[in-house]
């Protein structure tokens, strides 16, 4: 299950990022994606909670720290 | 404000007793040396402290319909401190302040009135952080390990101010005591940049004291900075600079916002980035300079994402242009009141940007004299500086590892004997915010 979120989410970087070689792991960070700032974080959230249909508390926001974080929280939330 | 030698010693007076104390206890035993520690310095900060620390307790514990008049006695307490009107009653609010609100905000689960309490008055962290989040400490288990890193880096933070802080405040003072006298706009371009490195020398070697004497005491504190004045734009400088203040800011300010107006981006960003400056100058001060200060770090960043000129500048021009934009907010940060402000401004723009003599107009100006051996202080510290802005990242790395600790120690101590000057009374700005 966390394995195909993580699959999701490889494409939903890639086109978000707009980097078609961006290769994403659950240890990838804002350090390693130039353009992952605090504001472009939450674009990305919007655009996850679009194509999963969940919905993300705004202070667990602050928390998602790599995309490991992500993946378990979506995986939280999904029915 | 300044701490007393007390604040370095007590760490290595209690490490031994760390091998006889199981974590629980040596928590407790922390938390009484800490008391110990606040109450010398002001029995009444450390009075405000455990009373909101109670108030926060019972709030988060019993009656959760009530953390907004918490949060609102808390931000009380802040204008009091703002005002000027508070002296030594609210010492360490700011730090602490911000880290009751965050529990009030996202309650932790089976909190205990001691944690809260500990990681409100740890003393290492108490007078100028760094924030912690959630309010939580990180107790560490490797007693040797942490003597070494510890020591190494409270010798680091030591070297930060009393080598490079404090030789740069000489300098420095003698343009901005005298700001709206002096003429001459490269000696105010000279002393507000080397006022941007002495603010981040002193700040961060404060931090580095206080992370280095947490460890000791088997407690890791979170960073502060990452090498702030090697970065290409103004919101990786951001990112880098007074971290878990930003972080704070990030969290409890800037993603509510953005969140609540994702549907119209520019606007949010536009409208959080501004209200976290405002915010954040605010925190420093209730006073014209901080406010300009604010208000031009937003702008500078608001302005590069919409010119997307973000990550395009080589990477050189991009240090040197955030240098610029960093020390020309700062010097509003530095005078702080509208009057010195406006005076000093019209003096700048109205006269040419080179002096007449440059010996005279500058050298003696930052030398307090210029006398010969004052001229020789003065090429000493510019060479201290540069070296170790050069190296920084290496020593930074080095303070980390664990290899030769003793031989990193005993050359910071002797650098320290050498070159150290002691003589400032302003030693350690961010103590007074």
């Amino acid at each position: 299950m966390k394995q195909e979120i993580l699959l999701q989410l490889q494409k939903i970087f890639k086109d978000f990022f707009k980097e078609e070689t961006l290769q994403i792991n659950c240890g990838t960070n804002a350090k390693d994606i130039v353009s992952w700032d605090s504001f472009h974080h939450i674009q990305l959230i919007s655009i996850v909670e679009e194509k999963f249909k969940i919905k993300f508390s705004v202070f667990e926001l602050a928390d998602l720290n790599n995309v490991g974080d992500l993946v378990n929280c979506i995986h939280q939330k999904l029915p | 404000m300044n701490v007393d030698i007390s604040f370095f010693i007590i760490p290595f007076i209690l490490f031994p007793f760390r091998y006889f104390f199981v974590q629980n206890k040596w928590q407790k035993l922390l938390i009484l040396v800490s008391l110990l520690v606040i109450a010398y310095h002001s029995i009444w900060a450390l009075a405000t402290a455990i009373l909101l620390s109670f108030l926060v307790f019972v709030v988060i514990n019993k009656f959760q319909k009530f953390k907004w008049v918490a949060l609102f006695i808390i931000v009380l307490g802040f204008i009091f401190l703002k005002s000027g009107f508070s002296g030594i009653l609210l010492l360490g609010y700011a730090y602490y302040s911000l880290q009751l609100i965050s529990i009030l905000i996202i309650p932790p689960k089976n909190f205990q009135f001691s944690e809260v309490v500990f990681g409100t008055i740890f003393y290492p962290r108490f007078f100028s952080g760094p924030i912690l989040k959630n309010n939580q400490i990180i107790l560490t288990s490797d007693i040797h390990k942490d003597l070494k890193v510890g020591t190494l880096r409270l010798v680091l933070g030591l070297c930060k101010i009393f080598i490079l802080s404090n030789r740069l405040d000489f300098m420095i003072s003698g343009y901005f005591e005298h700001s709206s006298e002096i003429n001459n706009s490269l000696l105010a371009l000279i002393s507000s940049l080397l006022f941007t490195v002495q603010m981040y020398l002193n700040f961060s070697g404060f931090t580095d004291i206080a992370i280095g004497l947490a460890r000791v005491l088997g407690v890791e504190l979170p960073e502060n900075f990452d090498l702030p004045l090697r970065s290409k734009n103004m919101s990786e400088y951001w990112r880098k600079t007074h971290i878990t203040l930003i972080n704070w800011f990030t969290q409890f300010v800037f993603y509510p916002i953005v969140y609540r107006f994702k549907n119209t981006p520019k606007f949010a960003l536009v409208l959080s980035t501004f209200l976290v400056f405002i915010l954040s100058a605010l925190w420093h001060n209730i006073q014209f300079g901080f406010i300009v200060w604010g208000l031009l770090n937003a702008f500078f960043i608001v302005t590069e994402y919409f010119l997307k000129i973000e990550n395009k500048l080589p990477r050189f021009i991009g240090i040197v242009y955030v240098f610029l934009v960093v020390s020309f907010a700062n010097y509003f940060f530095k005078i702080g009141d509208f009057e010195t402000i406006q005076q000093s401004l019209k003096i700048l723009f109205n006269v040419n940007f080179f002096p007449q003599n440059f010996m005279a107009d500058v050298v003696a100006i930052l030398g307090k004299g210029g006398y010969l051996e004052q001229q020789y202080h003065l090429l000493e510290t510019l060479v201290l500086l540069i070296v170790f802005l050069s190296f920084e990242s290496k020593i930074q790395h080095w303070c980390k590892s664990t290899k030769y600790p003793i031989m990193f120690i005993f050359t910071g101590l002797y650098l320290l004997f050498i070159f150290g000057n002691f003589a400032q009374t302003n030693q350690f700005i961010y103590l007074q915010f």
